[in-house]
């Protein structure tokens, strides 16, 4: 014959059932933050890139970018133009890693730093890419110039 | 500064996830979820440490983890919602013999599991000489079976 014996034990269903509702609530939030990533709010993607168009020049960036990880500046230079200007501040909180094509020459100035480059082989539109690295987490806002015509680069850096 | 930045994030981020797996996903683990841990472990460890593989930054790093850590065991003992909401609360699967399906069901078990838990542990062939089962803080399965005269 089977005896039962009392279980003593810190049981707390109350809390126990609060705590099953937390973790569906949470593979929610998980799934979300997944979905938001696929969708491109957590760091670079074309999803949420930003273009600017003028006559001057086409600039893309993304809004989002990551600390210590690549970030890609694209620009294009129309009508024979084939320089372009970053403003200083924005310069000096990224590590620029590389500009493709190399320019023929940099200069800096007080507020900016000019960028030139070879006139493009068909003499219309010169593409370059910038590959910088955020060195700060947060907004990271900068300038960028053609030739008098100016735009704001501004992008989100996560932690 | 940013390297107890990252400790702190990542720490808790982990806390956050591993809570909200529940508590069976990481004590019961095949080889797969092996080889999960791996992976998450390589991806902490650069998100840690970023580009500075220094001794310094390990060292700071390593120590921001252990004292978040010891606050944390510290804030357990003092309080008892800490304790409860950190580490979670034990809760009964079988009681007197009788499987409380709703909460089994709900911790994301079976009556299969329940069983070889009772095998490994007492070598119950039957789920009648079960007298209760707990889901332990831990994750793990505990058996009291029934005492025969």
């Amino acid at each position: 014959m089977a005896r039962l014996r009392e279980l003593e034990i810190d049981e707390d269903i109350g809390f126990q059932r609060k705590t099953w509702v937390a973790q569906r609530a949470g593979w929610v939030l998980l799934t979300l933050f997944i979905l938001t990533a696929c969708w491109g709010l957590t760091g670079p993607s074309g999803l949420t890139s930003v273009v600017h168009e003028t006559e001057a020049f086409r600039l893309e960036f993304p809004r989002f970018g990551r600390q210590d990880a690549d970030l890609f500046l694209k620009v294009m230079l129309k009508g024979g133009r084939h320089s372009f200007s970053l403003s200083n501040d924005y310069i000096e909180k990224v590590y620029v890693q590389n500009v493709l094509p190399m320019p023929r020459a940099q200069a800096g100035g007080q507020t900016r730093t000019r960028f030139d480059f070879d006139p493009a082989t068909d003499g219309t539109v010169t593409t370059v890419v910038v590959k910088l690295r955020p060195m700060r987490g947060g907004t990271l806002l900068g300038g960028f110039e053609v030739d008098g015509a100016r735009e704001n680069l501004k992008h989100y850096i996560y932690f | 500064m940013e390297s107890v930045l990252r400790g702190l994030s990542i720490y808790l981020f982990l806390m956050l996830v591993t809570r909200i797996a529940g508590r069976r996903t990481l004590s019961e683990m095949t080889s797969f979820d092996f080889v999960l841990l791996l992976i998450i472990s390589e991806a902490t460890q650069q998100a840690l440490l970023g580009e500075d593989f220094s001794s310094m930054n390990a060292f700071v790093v390593i120590g921001t983890l252990i004292l978040i850590d010891v606050g944390m065991s510290l804030l357990k003992r003092r309080f008892e919602w800490a304790d409860k909401l950190l580490d979670g609360v034990p809760t009964v699967l079988v009681r007197d013999g009788k499987m409380l399906n709703d909460r089994v069901k709900r911790a994301r078990l079976d009556r299969d599991e329940i069983l070889e838990a009772a095998r490994r542990a007492h070598g119950i062939a039957a789920f009648s000489e079960i007298e209760h089962a707990i889901l332990e803080r831990d994750g793990t399965i505990s058996i009291i079976p029934k005492h025969r005269n």
